[in-house]
């Protein structure tokens, strides 16, 4: 049998168990198993299987994932994102879609401490979208900047999945942590534009459907603050008075205005704290990224100590649950890592990725030709399967190609990372979508889909500088060498 | 009954594997702090950090596809006629059981093979793989489990008529993921 033919049923083997609703990890093994069994025979692959998981896990810098998973859920379960999104809502409130602006802020800030879009989806969701529509914001509009904000985490360090990249196509995790930050920043800048463009637009839409209603008796004084504004026409449907002021939308009950809380500073202070010690230890070369992930989530857990009496669970239930948390997430990572190292092997048994590098690169075709090819390619999948199963199924492939046609293997991972981040936001499969969906009921998932192509595009125009600056990409790295 | 019974055992595991990444962080700071006062290392911190991840996920693998952590999508299963897709995904159960099965069986004939060897790790402090090795097969052994329990439950379903309870495919169109 031809190994054309084998990676060809392989490959259908694992998109039927992947439709099937088989765990990605047996769907995966089943594919590769396959392909093995073909191309190599029954004992060779049971050789394989017998060592994957001991191969693929021996190498001490995989030891970071648990850490960076357990700083995140440490961070999450303390409760100081509420407090971060309450200061940036008051820090924010004068800009158009000051609150939409603080939810990318607080996203961009929690993205700092955990390595997962979900969690920060999961996290924002019901907060920022119940504050954003009390204050006028439409229920799908509002879902669709936490859905697109969620997908920093997967960007800004400590990025779980730039990890799982620089492990399979053995890049330094600590250089591509760095080379992230540049990006991850870019890209909250792009979003924040976006968002406040976006509220700009439905504040004139709201001020022009007010004026149509024409509702005698009805007043209304619209402030700089665009999310009030939006909050117009309901009020006016309903014969109400809307008087739109500057208040904040942080402001308590009690009617605190002062410029940041107590608590809120020290929510500021912890995350400043965690993330300059995280990073600041890897770019100064004091820690390696593992070492850097274990002091990390130790200063985590000091702040779920320190602020976890204040939060519902309590101390010890945020401990133990951060921590089964982290063992399920660390056991789901880990079984895709050695079904990767499984399917890894197979594609090597048949050598294609070095027959499919050495025609590309034979080609007499413009390199970035061949990107612009590869990054649809994960375009496209990114609509179809998880960020994780695409590194895995892709990167055996496409990062031999790209290194021989000379791209930077650090370049290339934080775009292949980007196409991820916009495979959250794009139908069928937009994981971030059908999460803040699942959060938020009222959120259907047609209007969500619709509310993030904005974001979508903000994320392409950061994709093409990107690709036009690599500088973007490679200064930071090259100044901690 | 013994469904409790498995989920209970299956969580206490999950539970040690919690406390293996514990371990991994306070070992790894404490290798920090020494080497910061003392400009030495903690001997086998570097070779045990591993064998106590490949614990930690092995021991939290059954407990991953108990909480439906692992990653899988109801994108094609959600769109078909009830009984269609309670089959199809029945199938998928049974052909993942069998890859599932053979990672088990094969892990443990290595993991034998570690014990009866004496299997150490190669880096300066020899420190034995085989407890880390012996749980892999247990970790598969237990995700091979609660798929055969998820294949029981859609099994049951299309003999009775009534969906198994699991998350609405409104709610989650893919379990799991980290992304």
């Amino acid at each position: 049998m031809s190994t054309g033919l084998i990676i060809i049923i392989a490959l259908a083997v694992f998109a039927i168990l992947l439709m099937a609703e088989a765990p990605v990890v047996a769907a995966l093994l089943g594919g590769s198993v396959t392909g093995l069994v073909l191309n190599a025979g029954i004992d060779r692959t049971a050789a394989t299987l017998a060592s994957a998981a001991y191969q693929a896990t021996g190498s001490y810098s995989l030891v970071v994932i648990p850490m960076f998973i357990l700083m995140g859920v440490f961070v999450a379960n303390a409760g100081v994102l509420a407090n971060i999104f309450d200061f940036a809502a008051r820090v924010t409130r004068r800009l158009p879609g000051g609150l939409g602006v603080a939810t990318v802020l607080s996203a961009a800030g929690f993205s700092a401490v955990t390595g997962s879009s979900a969690a920060a989806v999961v996290t924002l969701g019901r907060m920022c979208v119940t504050e954003m529509t009390r204050h006028g914001y439409r229920v799908a509009h509002a879902a669709s900047i936490v859905a697109a904000s969620g997908t920093l985490g997967v960007l800004i360090p400590p990025s779980i999945v730039l990890v799982i990249y620089g492990i399979l196509v053995n890049e330094s995790i600590g250089q591509l942590l760095l080379a992230a930050i540049i990006p991850g920043i870019l890209t909250a800048i792009m979003y924040i534009g976006t968002v406040m463009l976006l509220s700009a637009r439905e504040s004139r839409k709201a001020d022009r459907e007010l004026v149509a209603s024409g509702a005698s008796g009805t007043t209304a004084s619209v402030g700089s603050t665009s999310e009030f504004s939006q909050a117009i026409p309901a009020v006016a449907a309903a014969g109400g008075v809307a008087h739109i002021g500057t208040v904040g939308p942080s402001e308590t009950p009690s009617g605190r205005s002062g410029f940041m809380s107590r608590r809120e500073a020290e929510a500021i202070v912890y995350i400043t704290l965690i993330v300059g010690t995280v990073l600041g230890g890897i770019y100064g070369g004091y820690f390696t990224e593992t070492e850097a992930g274990a002091i990390g989530a130790l200063m985590a857990l000091g702040v779920l100590i320190v602020r976890g009496r204040r939060t519902e669970a309590g101390v010890w239930k945020g401990i133990t649950t951060a921590l089964q948390e982290t063992a399920a997430n660390t056991a789901m990572l880990v079984g895709l890592i050695i079904a990767g190292s499984v399917f890894t092997l197979f594609l090597v048994t048949t050598r294609v990725p070095q027959d499919l590098t050495a025609w590309i690169v034979g080609l007499d075709i413009n390199r970035y030709v061949v990107l612009a090819i590869i990054l649809l390619v994960l375009l496209i999948l990114g609509a179809l399967l998880d960020g994780m199963s695409i590194l895995l199924l892709t990167m055996p492939l496409t990062y031999p190609i790209l290194m021989s046609l000379g791209f930077d293997g650090l370049w290339y991972g934080i775009l292949a990372v980007k196409m991820i981040e916009i495979g959250l936001l794009t139908p069928p499969f937009g994981l971030n979508v059908f999460m803040i969906s699942g959060v938020v009921k009222e959120a259907r998932v047609e209007s969500v889909f619709r509310g993030v192509v904005p974001f979508i595009v903000a994320e392409l125009v950061v994709v093409l500088l990107i690709v036009v600056f690599p500088e973007i990409v490679t200064w930071l790295p090259e100044q901690a060498r | 009954m013994i469904r409790r019974v498995v989920e209970r055992v299956t969580a206490g595991i999950a539970a040690l594997g919690a406390l293996a990444i514990a371990v991994i962080m306070v070992l790894t700071v404490a290798d920090v702090i020494r080497r910061t006062l003392t400009d030495r290392s903690i001997q086998g911190v570097v070779e045990i950090a591993p064998l106590l991840l490949l614990s930690a996920a092995a021991l939290g693998l059954g407990y991953a596809e108990q909480t439906k952590v692992h990653v899988r999508t109801s994108m094609v299963t959600s769109r078909l006629p009830r009984p269609v897709a309670l089959i199809f995904r029945s199938f998928g159960s049974v052909v993942s059981l069998v890859v599932l099965g053979w990672v088990a069986w094969a892990a443990l004939d290595r993991a034998i093979g570690a014990v009866q060897n004496g299997d150490v790790t190669p880096g300066f402090v020899a420190i034995p793989t085989w407890p880390a090795q012996v749980l892999v097969p247990l970790g598969f052994g237990l995700f091979a489990f609660h798929v055969g329990v998820r294949l029981v439950d859609d099994l049951k379903a299309l003999r009775s008529g009534v969906e198994p309870s699991r998350p609405s495919d409104n709610d989650r169109t893919l379990e799991g993921s980290f992304s």
